[in-house]
């Protein structure tokens, strides 16, 4: 028996996954018009455009919540659209970033402060002399530190504000993707939102430098519950579609399903390229489901979807492409919970926690490598640490958790290391 | 040309070291590795054998070093999770898979052969 493969290049499995950000883009585009039919929704959106964003800043309390959705629906589709220009194949990286694009526009990104980024990402790649797509996902996940352009975009007198936002946006796209790449060695592939450490490493280095000259942080501050219903029914929409879709593309039992299970989950773990994309796109929708389920079980507690949990529901299902499943998301999360109810001075459905505890999951490859108690103490960790982050960068980089995983990271996998028995082998 | 060369060998050197250390891992008694300096990219010919009971995690091996499609920007992103001697799943040769710029895999039952190549 022979067993050989050509080197093909196939395009076949990509071309009806591109449309999987375009009809999540249609859907948020539908939704918005459903919550704000009449005018207000092109001013909201132009409020949020021009307005401070933060860590823990809802769009839809400034622009209203279809307004909210319009922003993320314009910047997933021009994120889809640089991608598909790019002619860089769909796989669960793409989807991951695409997902994190729509969701984190739910939480500070908006058209305005992600395009001198972007700018800066594509001057890195001249300056390198190499294609602008080797580092498309590294300058789209980049725009986590978009809070600053737009900080500066406020803060600056007139005159100087459009020059200093440019700088400071075309300043972040060029150094990170360096520093990310770096910082993939530090925390060995356990922190599945790496640019999120490195962002708030450079942004702890740009905080520090305009602190130094007067300059004063205030983080923003926004939490709305009105648009509850509206977004379950969006939410719920998102995730059986994919579900239907993953078993429209083969993925139509339990054995088909576990063998994604079987993955530690630690990068580079791309579930359409390691197992097709009927096997990501059940994931995706299973994974996404549990941070649904959870934030529906705090309800009685007063808990109503909005921007950021939306946000964080995204974050979960488009990673759930590359990465989480719900082996490996559970233990952190329980360990994140159980770091909650024991802190003294935060509610566990404080908006903090709420992210917190969604977007731990982050660090799954460490319960999907060693294990559930590992899983369960890197949750426990996560949470206490992420408490203490933001204040390093002025709340500016909207990958807070990404920033603390990654210090988890630093912390607990040398350890990990050191006290498991090295492997046994012939 | 010779920033070209500097980064096609920093990549051939972790696709060697992921590639002995899976080769390793499957119980390869001896494995021989041939690298060749082309005029636009480095050839690396593997041929080594492996226990029986391996027989299908290398076919699976040499799917993912075969890809359907390759990612210039996954290996941009996570290329420097390679050859560390982190082995823990399968991730890392899909991500050498992406690496590469053509490769060709044939599996029999117990010994592989690989015909790999990265461009500078």
């Amino acid at each position: 028996m022979k067993t050989q493969t050509d080197n093909r290049r196939i395009t076949a499995p990509e071309d009806w996954l591109r449309r999987i950000p375009l009809v999540l883009a249609g859907l948020l585009l539908v939704f918005a018009l459903i919550a704000q039919p009449d005018r207000s929704l092109l001013a909201g959106f132009w409020e949020i455009q021009i307005n401070e964003t933060g860590l823990i800043t809802d769009p839809m309390v400034t622009g209203g919540v279809g307004a909210g959705l319009l922003n993320a629906a314009v910047v997933l589709l021009l994120s889809t659209l640089l991608i598909r220009r790019m002619k860089l194949p769909f796989t669960g990286a793409a989807l991951a970033c695409l997902f994190l694009m729509a969701g984190f526009s739910l939480l500070g990104k908006n058209m305005l402060n992600i395009a001198p980024i972007v700018a800066g990402g594509w001057l890195y790649s001249r300056y390198r002399g190499d294609g602008f797509a080797k580092y498309i996902y590294l300058t789209l996940y980049g725009t986590c530190l978009a809070p600053m352009v737009s900080f500066l975009l406020v803060r600056v007198r007139p005159g100087f504000r459009w020059l200093a936002m440019a700088a400071c946006g075309l300043v972040i796209g060029f150094l990170l993707p360096a520093i990310a790449r770096f910082t993939t060695r530090i925390h060995q592939g356990y922190n599945l939102y790496n640019v999120g450490f490195a962002a708030g490493i450079l942004g702890l280095g740009i905080a520090s430098i305009l602190k130094g000259f007067g300059v004063e942080f205030a983080a923003g501050d926004g939490w709305s519950d009105e648009g509850h219903g509206l977004l379950c029914v969006l939410v719920s929409a998102v995730l059986l579609l994919l579900l239907a879709g993953g078993i429209a593309a083969g993925c139509r039992s339990w054995d088909a399903y576990r063998r994604v299970l079987r993955h530690s989950g630690r990068a580079v773990a791309d579930f359409v390229l390691l197992d097709g994309p009927g096997l990501a796109m059940v994931n995706m929708a299973l994974t996404g489901a549990i941070g649904f389920a959870y934030l529906l079980a705090l309800y009685p507690w007063g808990v109503r979807l909005n921007g950021p949990l939306v946000c964080c529901i995204f974050a979960m299902t488009g990673f759930g492409a590359f990465g989480k499943h719900p082996k490996n998301v559970l233990p952190v999360m329980s360990g994140a919970v159980l770091a909650a109810l024991l802190l003294v001075a935060v509610p566990i459905t404080s908006p903090g926690v709420l992210l917190a505890t969604l977007l731990c999951t982050c660090l799954a490859p460490v319960a999907g490598q060693f294990g559930w108690g590992w899983g369960l103490a890197a949750g426990f960790i996560h949470m206490t640490i992420v408490q203490n982050t933001s204040i390093l960068h002025g709340g500016m980089n909207l990958y807070n958790n990404g920033f603390a995983a990654g210090l988890v990271c630093i912390l607990l996998i040398p350890i990990i290391k050191s006290i498991s028995p090295e492997p046994e082998e012939d | 040309m010779k920033k070209r060369m500097y980064r096609a060998r920093r990549r051939m050197n972790r696709v060697l070291s992921e590639l002995s250390h899976a080769m390793l891992m499957v119980g390869g008694q001896e494995i021989d590795l041939r690298l060749t300096r082309e005029a636009a990219g480095l050839r690396l010919r593997l041929e080594g054998d492996f226990q029986p009971e391996h027989q299908e995690e290398m076919e699976r091996m040499a799917k993912l070093l075969q890809p359907l499609v390759r990612d210039p920007a996954l290996v941009e992103t996570y290329g420097e999770l390679t050859g560390e001697d982190q082995y823990t799943d399968q991730g890392e040769i899909a991500l050498v898979g992406q690496m590469l710029d053509e490769s060709k895999v044939v599996v029999e039952p117990g010994r592989v052969r690989m015909n790999l190549y990265l461009a500078y």
